[in-house]
C-alpha cells in the first residue's frame, strides 16, 4: 500500500504543476495592481514609493523569473507572506483550512447518510411511489443553484423561524469547538453543503441496485432460500457500492468547490471565504497557496477512494 | 498625513431600487440618551469585512476599526467638523517657517497596564514605521529631517525627532513646510504602540535593517491600549473580542465588553439586525425600510451624512474620442441635463446630500457663497451645448464642430448602474447620446489610470480625508502619473498653484488655507471637472438598548478613526 501511495503521489506531480502554472498565469493576467490595493490613495506615497514596495513583493521581475521562484519556494514549502494579512500564508491557510475541513467532511458524511438508504429503496421499489418522489427530489435538488438554497436557508430557518443561527461557527463569545453550539451552527451549511451529494447519490446507487438485482448471483441467493433482508445486505449493497466509492473522490471535489459559496452564504470562516477574499485583494501567495493546497487535498482525497476502491472490492489491488 | 479612506469605487453605495422617497435630509443623528447610564453589558459591532492585523504599521485596511481602538493617535478630527483636535496630544504648533511642528502629549495619560504614556512611545512608533518590511505607512515620515539615513540603517536614530527631558514635547523638524504634517505626523504611523512591550521584540536603536517588527508575536495581540478598550481574544475570520480599558483618559467606558464581528458582506449584516444578533451594523437605503418594518421597537436608524465621501460623474479632458470634454460648456451642459435632486430621490431613496463641489458643506473651509447649484435645466444645457460649437443632428444627437456625433462611454461598477441608467436617459433628453459600461473595480481602476485615455465619462466615488488638501491628488496637473487619480485630467494652472500653495505653506494657518481651498472649490465649481453628485448618509441600526449613540459627520462607527469619540458614554439600557 505504501508503494502505491507514493506511485500516486509522484503521479500527481505533473499535475500539481500544471494547477501551479495556471493559477499563477490567472493571478498575473487578472486586471488591477495589488500594490495599488495595499497602498490606495494616500497623497504621501510617490510613484518611488510605490516602486519600492512592487521590488520588495518581487513584482518587477519579469513574469519567468517570478514563476520560477514561485515553484522554488513551493518546493521548499514557502508559500510566501500574504500581502494582506502580513503573515505566512500557510499560517493564515492553517487557521481556516480546518474549518472548511468541517464542513465538507460531515458534509460528505451526512450526504452518504441519507442518500446511500434513498438510493437501495428507489432500486427495490422501482416504479412505485417512493422511486418516483426520490426522482423528483433528486432533479430538483439539482435544479436548484446551492447558493440559493443557502439564502433560502438562511431566510426561512435563520431569520424567520429563528430555528438555526443564520452563519458564522459560534454564539458570540463562545469559541468551542466539540460542543452542542457549533453542531447547531454547523447544521445549516452542512446541510445545504449535502444536497449536492443527496441529489446525485441516489441516482446513481438506484442504476446500480437495479442491475445488481438481475445478476446471477442474486438469483442463486433467493433461490438458496436466504431471507430478502439478507440477499439484499450481503449481495446487492455491497456490490451496488463499489461504484458509489469511486464518486467519493469528486464529491468531496465538489464540496470544496462549493465551499466558497456555502461559506459566503452560511458567513462560515473557511478556506472558501478566504480565498474569495484574497482573490479580491489581488493578494497572490494567498491565492496561489490556498489554490495549491486545496488541489493537494484532493489528490489525497483520490488516493484515499482508490484504497477504500479496494476494500470494497477485494479483486482490485493497491499494490 | 492621514491615510485616505477608501479607494475609488468600492464606496459607491449606490442601490439599484427604483422606487422614490422623501426623506428628510440628516448631517448627524443621536438617540437621546433615556435614563441614568448604568455600566456593564456587551455591543456587538457587525461589519462586512474581515480583520487581517492588529498592527497599525502593516495593516492598510479596514482592520483599523479595530486596532484603532488599542493606539490613538496624538490627534483627533473634531466630529462636526473634522478639524484637528486634542487627543493623547494637547495641542500642536507649526514654527513660523513651517519647519518644525511641536506636540504638546497630555501628562496623565497611562497605558491600561499602568505605564505612563510619553513621547518615547511615539518615537518608537515612527521608528517602527520606518523600518518595517511592509512600507505601507513609511512615506508619511518621508520629509522628517534625518528620515533617509535612518532608513538606511546609516543612523540608529531618527535626528528630526526630538524630545523634551521629560519626553512630554515632541519636536519634529521638517525639510520643508508641509500644511498637512500635523495631521499626518499625529499618526504616529497608524497609532501609538506601547514601547515597553514592542521593544523586547524589535529594538529601535539599531542600524541592522534586517531586523523589524514585522514578526512580532504581539503585531497580532496588543499588550496594552491607550484607547477605550483592551484587547481581549480574535477569532480569526469571526470576531475580534475587547473589554474596557480602566485607563481610558477620556474616562472608564461603562460597557464591558466591545466585540467587532466580520461578515461576509452587508447581506448578511443585514440578517443579523433582524435577529438581533449584533448591537449595530451598517446597511443600504434598499434595506432601510425592510430593516424597520422587521425590526420595530427592537432596532432604531442613526443617520449620518458622511462628510468624506461623495459620488460623482467625472469627465476626461483628454478623450481621444469625446474632445468636445475639454470645453467648459459641454462640461456644464452635462451638469444642467442631470436632476441631481430627482436621481438622489430614485437612486439613493433620498439617503444622501447634494454637492456642488469638491468639499462639502460640513468642511471649515466650505462657503456656499459664488457656488453654482447646477439646478436641472434642459434648455440651459441645450444652449451650453450650441455656444460650446455643437449643432443638433438628424437624430436627436448632438454633432461636434470636428462632425462626430456627441455620443460616448459612461463606465462604472455594478453599484453604479442605476445611476448610469438614469443618466443615459436625462442625457438623450439633451442630444447627448450614452452608452453605459459596467466594469469591474479592478477593470475600471486600471481604465481610468492617468497613463490611459482611452475612456470618456465615469461614475465613480472617493473616500476623502477631512483635510482639504484631499483635492490635491484628484486635481493638481502633476498628479497625472501611474497610479495616481487625476483620472480626468484637469489642468488649470491656478488651481495646480493654490493646492501646491495650500498644501506647502508655508503660511499654514487655518485661515489662510481657508481663503486658498474655498478659491479651489469655487474654480472647480465652475470648471466642471466632475458633475458632483451627492455624499451618502451612513445608515446604522443599533439596538433601542443601546443609549447614547450617535453619529457624527466626521464621527462615524465605520471609521476605526473616529468613530470612539464618545464610545465611553455608551450604555446599555436594561
Amino acid at each position: 500500500m505504501g508503494r502505491f501511495i507514493a506511485r500516486r503521489l509522484v503521479q500527481a506531480i505533473p499535475t500539481i504543476f500544471g494547477i501551479m502554472v495556471i493559477t499563477f498565469a490567472l493571478t498575473r493576467l487578472s486586471p488591477s495592481d495589488p500594490v495599488t490595493i495595499m497602498l490606495g490613495n494616500n497623497p504621501d506615497i510617490t510613484e518611488e514609493d510605490r516602486a519600492e514596495l512592487r521590488q520588495k513583493l518581487g513584482l518587477n521581475d519579469p513574469i519567468p523569473v517570478q514563476f520560477a521562484r514561485f515553484v522554488g519556494d513551493t518546493a521548499r514549502l514557502d508559500f510566501g507572506t500574504s500581502f494582506s494579512h502580513k503573515r505566512p500564508a500557510i499560517e493564515v491557510i492553517g487557521e481556516r483550512l480546518p474549518n472548511s475541513l468541517q464542513l465538507s467532511i460531515a458534509s460528505l458524511f451526512l450526504a452518504i447518510f441519507i442518500s446511500v438508504p434513498l438510493g437501495v429503496v428507489a432500486g427495490m421499489k422501482r416504479g412505485r411511489f417512493a422511486d418516483q418522489a426520490i426522482r423528483a427530489m433528486s432533479v430538483g435538488l439539482h435544479a436548484v443553484p446551492v447558493f440559493f438554497l443557502g439564502l433560502l436557508f438562511v431566510l426561512f430557518f435563520g431569520v424567520g423561524l429563528q430555528w438555526f443561527p443564520i452563519g458564522s461557527m459560534n454564539v458570540i463569545g463562545e469559541s468551542c469547538v466539540f460542543c452542542w453550539d457549533r453542531l447547531w451552527h454547523m447544521a445549516g451549511p452542512v446541510i445545504i453543503g449535502a444536497t449536492g451529494g443527496i441529489a446525485f447519490i441516489p441516482r446513481v446507487l438506484r442504476t446500480e441496485v437495479l442491475e445488481i438485482l438481475g445478476q446471477d448471483f442474486v438469483r442463486t441467493a433467493r433461490s438458496k432460500g436466504l431471507r430478502e433482508r439478507i440477499v439484499m445486505a450481503r449481495h446487492v449493497f455491497r456490490n451496488a457500492l463499489i461504484p458509489i466509492v469511486t464518486l467519493f473522490g469528486g464529491i468531496l471535489t465538489i464540496l470544496l468547490g462549493g465551499s466558497v459559496i456555502i461559506e459566503q452564504v452560511f458567513n462560515w470562516p473557511g478556506l472558501g471565504r478566504l480565498l474569495f477574499d484574497a482573490a479580491n485583494a489581488k493578494d497572490y501567495p494567498l491565492v496561489q497557496a490556498s489554490v495549491l493546497i486545496g488541489s493537494f487535498l484532493l489528490v489525497i482525497s483520490y488516493i484515499l477512494r482508490d484504497l477504500a476502491y479496494a476494500w470494497v472490492d477485494p479483486r482490485i489491488k493497491t499494490g | 498625513m492621514r491615510r485616505l479612506l477608501a479607494t475609488a469605487l468600492a464606496t459607491f453605495m449606490v442601490a439599484s431600487a427604483c422606487t422614490s422617497s422623501t426623506t428628510p435630509p440628516a448631517t448627524g443623528s443621536s438617540a437621546p440618551a433615556a435614563g441614568t447610564p448604568v455600566a456593564g453589558g456587551r455591543m456587538v459591532q457587525g461589519v462586512d469585512t474581515e480583520i487581517t492585523g492588529l498592527q497599525p504599521i502593516l495593516s492598510g485596511d479596514a482592520s483599523e476599526i479595530v486596532w484603532g481602538q488599542f493606539y490613538p493617535r496624538l490627534m483627533q478630527n473634531n466630529p462636526e467638523t473634522g478639524i484637528l483636535g486634542p487627543a493623547l496630544a494637547e495641542r500642536v504648533e507649526f514654527s513660523p517657517d513651517g519647519l518644525t511642528v511641536t506636540f504638546h502629549l497630555r501628562k496623565d495619560i497611562k497605558w491600561s497596564d499602568g505605564v505612563p504614556f510619553t513621547g518615547e512611545d511615539y518615537k518608537y512608533s515612527v521608528e517602527a514605521t520606518i523600518r518595517a518590511k511592509a512600507p505601507i505607512r513609511k512615506p508619511v515620515f518621508s520629509r522628517v529631517v534625518g528620515f533617509a539615513d535612518y532608513n538606511e540603517g546609516k543612523t540608529d536614530s531618527i535626528s528630526g525627532i526630538t524630545l523634551s527631558a521629560d519626553a512630554m514635547t515632541i519636536s519634529i523638524k521638517l525639510t520643508g513646510a508641509l500644511c498637512t504634517a500635523a495631521r499626518s505626523l499625529a499618526s504616529a504611523g497608524g497609532g501609538v504602540l506601547p514601547k515597553h512591550h514592542f521593544v523586547k521584540d524589535w529594538n529601535n536603536k539599531t542600524t541592522d535593517l534586517t531586523k523589524s517588527i514585522d514578526t512580532s508575536p504581539l503585531n497580532n495581540a496588543p499588550p496594552a491600549s491607550l484607547g477605550p478598550w483592551v484587547f481581549k481574544e480574535w477569532q480569526k475570520g469571526v470576531q475580534v473580542t475587547m473589554t474596557k480599558n480602566k485607563n481610558y483618559f477620556r474616562g472608564e467606558p461603562l460597557l464591558d465588553e466591545y466585540v467587532v464581528k466580520s461578515y461576509a458582506n452587508l447581506a448578511a449584516v443585514k440578517a443579523a439586525l433582524l435577529t438581533g444578533e449584533i448591537t449595530f451594523g451598517e446597511t443600504i437605503p434598499t434595506d432601510v425600510e425592510e430593516v424597520q418594518k422587521t425590526t420595530t421597537g427592537k432596532m432604531a436608524l442613526s443617520r449620518a451624512t458622511i462628510a468624506t465621501n461623495y459620488n460623482y460623474l467625472g469627465w476626461n479632458q483628454k478623450s481621444p474620442k469625446a474632445p468636445w470634454l475639454a470645453n467648459k460648456d459641454v462640461r456644464q451642459a452635462l451638469w444642467y441635463g442631470l436632476d441631481v435632486k430627482a436621481i438622489i430621490a430614485k437612486v439613493q431613496l433620498g439617503y444622501a446630500t447634494q454637492m456642488f463641489s469638491h468639499y462639502p458643506k460640513q468642511s471649515f473651509v466650505y462657503e456656499a457663497t459664488g457656488l453654482k447649484t447646477y439646478d436641472y435645466n434642459v434648455a440651459t444645457a441645450k444652449s451650453l451645448l450650441e455656444k460650446a460649437g455643437a449643432k443638433m443632428g438628424a437624430d436627436g444627437v448632438y454633432v461636434w464642430s470636428n462632425g462626430q456625433p456627441m455620443s460616448m462611454r459612461l463606465e462604472g461598477g455594478q453599484g453604479a448602474s442605476a445611476l448610469m441608467q438614469v443618466a443615459q436617459e436625462q442625457y438623450k433628453a439633451i442630444g447627448i447620446k450614452i452608452e453605459p459600461i459596467i466594469q469591474t473595480g479592478p477593470v475600471l481602476q486600471q481604465r481610468l489610470d492617468p497613463t490611459q485615455t482611452d475612456h470618456e465619462g465615469h461614475a465613480g466615488g472617493w473616500g476623502i480625508s477631512p483635510d482639504p488638501d484631499s483635492a490635491w491628488i484628484f486635481f493638481n496637473a502633476a498628479q497625472q502619473n501611474r497610479g495616481n487619480f487625476n483620472w480626468v485630467h484637469y489642468e488649470n494652472a491656478e488651481v495646480t498653484k493654490l493646492l501646491d500653495q495650500g498644501r506647502l505653506g508655508p503660511d499654514c494657518s487655518d485661515g489662510t488655507r481657508k481663503t486658498i481651498y474655498q478659491q479651489v472649490n469655487k474654480i472647480l465649481n465652475e470648471e466642471a471637472p466632475y458633475t458632483w453628485l451627492w455624499q451618502p448618509e451612513s445608515l446604522l441600526f443599533h439596538s433601542t438598548q443601546l443609549q447614547a449613540f450617535a453619529q457624527k459627520p466626521y464621527g462615524l462607527t465605520t471609521s476605526g478613526e473616529t468613530w470612539d469619540w464618545n464610545v465611553e458614554k455608551l450604555w446599555l439600557k436594561k
